[in-house]
């Protein structure tokens, strides 16, 4: 592990001890609890928000969200985010047609 | 004709509880080893599980191909695309069910479709009846959040397949 030096406003400091005390661990293991939750919440939200604005695919944003993709799917469940819109259902009538599937 | 799989398709799919389904409909289901690997990374969950029976018993076909190139696609949409290049396009379907990747899959000249049509052909094969496809259909709208309004839009379509208008 490496050794950084943050500033950190009191309050936020007040709140870390207090957790800290909270989960019977030392200051610096609570903010590498911390971070970690934060870093993961934040990855997924970035992952969340190119998805739907149909920057990256589905998949894609499993792996910038550094997830596997089943458990992305269930994220996306729990955080009522919809399936991106399908092309009209004519054009992929006539895909299938000129497979002869239908 | 063969049926080719992304990992999210076969994820959904096997969360409905359509593979057997599949199997009926295709003589043989592919998956690029990085789509194998990407649904059966959480051994522990049934899923994952059931995938892995799936592969073992050599039901799903696990084929070992290297990605197109795309910043914007997931490595197994990528591999699953470079399959299509694998043979001539009469002889598969492929699936792959977020819009981007079939839009990019459209500019290199492969046709693809998302998963729920597979409904569409069960519908016309007689393999299925309009209530289990709406049943079906139900689920994946749970598993893959699949919004209402293209729910209604499907479950017409098969009304109409079933019904021969379409």
């Amino acid at each position: 592990m490496k050794v950084v030096t943050v500033r950190v406003p009191e309050p936020i400091l007040e709140a870390i001890d207090s957790l800290a005390k909270e989960h019977n661990v030392d200051r610096s293991e609570m903010i590498r609890i911390l971070l970690n939750n934060g870093l993961k919440e934040f990855l997924v939200r970035r992952a969340i928000e190119r998805y739907m604005n149909d920057e990256v695919s589905l998949e894609k944003a499993a792996e910038m969200a550094n997830m596997p993709l089943s458990d992305f799917i269930i994220e996306l469940r729990k955080r009522n985010i919809p399936h991106k819109e399908d092309e009209p259902i004519d054009i992929i009538i006539q895909t299938l047609k000129k497979k002869k599937l239908l | 004709m063969r049926l080719k799989m992304d990992a999210s398709s076969l994820i959904y799919a096997a969360k409905a509880g359509i593979m057997d389904l599949i199997f009926k409909l295709f003589d043989e289901v592919v998956i690029s080893s990085v789509v194998a690997r990407e649904t059966t990374k959480k051994r522990g969950k049934p899923g994952a599980q059931y995938i892995l029976r799936l592969i073992n018993s050599g039901k799903l076909k696990v084929m070992k191909i290297e990605p197109i190139d795309s910043e914007t696609l997931g490595l197994g949409e990528r591999t699953v695309i470079s399959l299509a290049f694998e043979e001539n396009p009469k002889d598969y379907l492929l699936v792959l069910d977020d819009r981007r990747a079939r839009v990019l899959a459209g500019s290199l000249g492969i046709d693809s479709v998302p998963l729920y049509t597979l409904l569409f052909i069960a519908v016309k094969r007689r393999i299925l009846d309009l209530i289990n496809a709406r049943r079906i259909l139900f689920t994946l709208e749970r598993v893959a959040g699949y919004p209402k309004d293209r729910i209604i839009e499907i479950s017409k379509t098969l009304e109409l397949i079933y019904g021969g208008e379409e």
